[in-house]
């Protein structure tokens, strides 16, 4: 695949991404920019036996976004996961990231509860704190955090199930 | 965080890039129940389209946004110097953050707040 056929591919899901993190439309742009810079000089190195194409592209992205942040040391407008890789370059969980795992979470949230689904969503895919889903979702924070514990315990053997997936791994960027 | 956590929140997050469509529809309906969420009409989904802004509660309230939830509804206020609120639309809310942001965390001025609701 070579950086064009890229560009068609994920340059959409890659702004859209991007677009969500950042508050400015034009930071966001640049921030597109950098990426597929960065793919066209990495394309090269790129091994299909050890990242899927959208892992990949995704981890690439992510990192990027990161060093936006990190270089204008505004690591306070990072989403806590985002922040947290900032100290560590090395991460194992590639295996799990592909759209079969996905899929799959997709259906173990929906063998909770709804109180237990929303708030374990809006926790960790909308980034609220469990006092704003108090707020959202007229929950007590009693009842939030019971239904966080237990959502959690849910998804925790979702995960512990998965079997690893040998040889992939997060590409450093 | 525990390892649990932290592989969630991965997975969201790699779910904002790749956009699965079964757990996409599940955290729409997620959203959806609890907000009220109406259909979106054309104009709605092509401002979507062109990239508007998303922030936290939290964020906005950073910078001076008030967040109240009225019959499920997302609402949203300013409060003037004087002390007096005034109802905004999410537009402006959003240009509140983006302003506060930009100038390093400075709240907007009255003025500039009418400025900001005169542009949505």
């Amino acid at each position: 695949m070579d950086v064009e056929k890229i560009y068609l591919e994920y340059h959409d899901k890659i702004f859209r991404y991007v677009r969500e993190k950042v508050g400015l439309k034009e930071d966001a742009e640049d921030i597109c920019s950098d990426i597929f810079l960065k793919l066209q000089k990495k394309l090269p190195e790129y091994n299909s036996n050890k990242a899927a194409m959208s892992t990949w592209v995704y981890t690439i992205a992510r990192n990027t976004v990161i060093d936006f942040y990190r270089t204008r040391h505004d690591t306070d407008e990072l989403s806590d996961e985002l922040a947290g890789e900032l100290a560590s370059e090395y991460d194992t969980d590639s295996e799990i990231m592909d759209r079969e795992t996905l899929s799959e979470l997709a259906a173990a949230l929906r063998k909770l509860t709804d109180e237990e689904r929303a708030v374990i969503v809006l926790h960790y895919y909308d980034g609220l704190s469990l006092a704003d889903i108090e707020k959202r979702t007229g929950l007590s924070y009693g009842q939030v955090k019971l239904r966080h514990n237990s959502g959690l315990k849910s998804m925790k053997k979702f995960l512990s199930d998965k079997p690893a997936k040998k040889g992939f791994h997060i590409v450093k960027t | 965080m525990d390892n649990t956590e932290r592989k969630l929140k991965k997975l969201f997050d790699y779910q904002k890039f790749e956009k699965e469509p079964g757990l996409q529809e599940l955290v729409d309906d997620v959203h959806g129940s609890l907000s009220g969420m109406r259909k979106l009409t054309d104009d709605e989904l092509e401002y979507a389209a062109a990239g508007a802004a998303r922030f936290s509660d939290s964020q906005l309230e950073k910078a001076g946004v008030n967040i109240k939830y009225v019959n499920g509804k997302k609402t949203y206020q300013a409060t003037l110097s004087g002390g007096k609120s005034i109802n905004i639309n999410e537009n402006v809310a959003m240009g509140m953050y983006d302003c506060y942001n930009l100038s390093g965390g400075t709240k907007l001025t009255d003025a500039q707040l009418k400025d900001l609701i005169a542009q949505s």
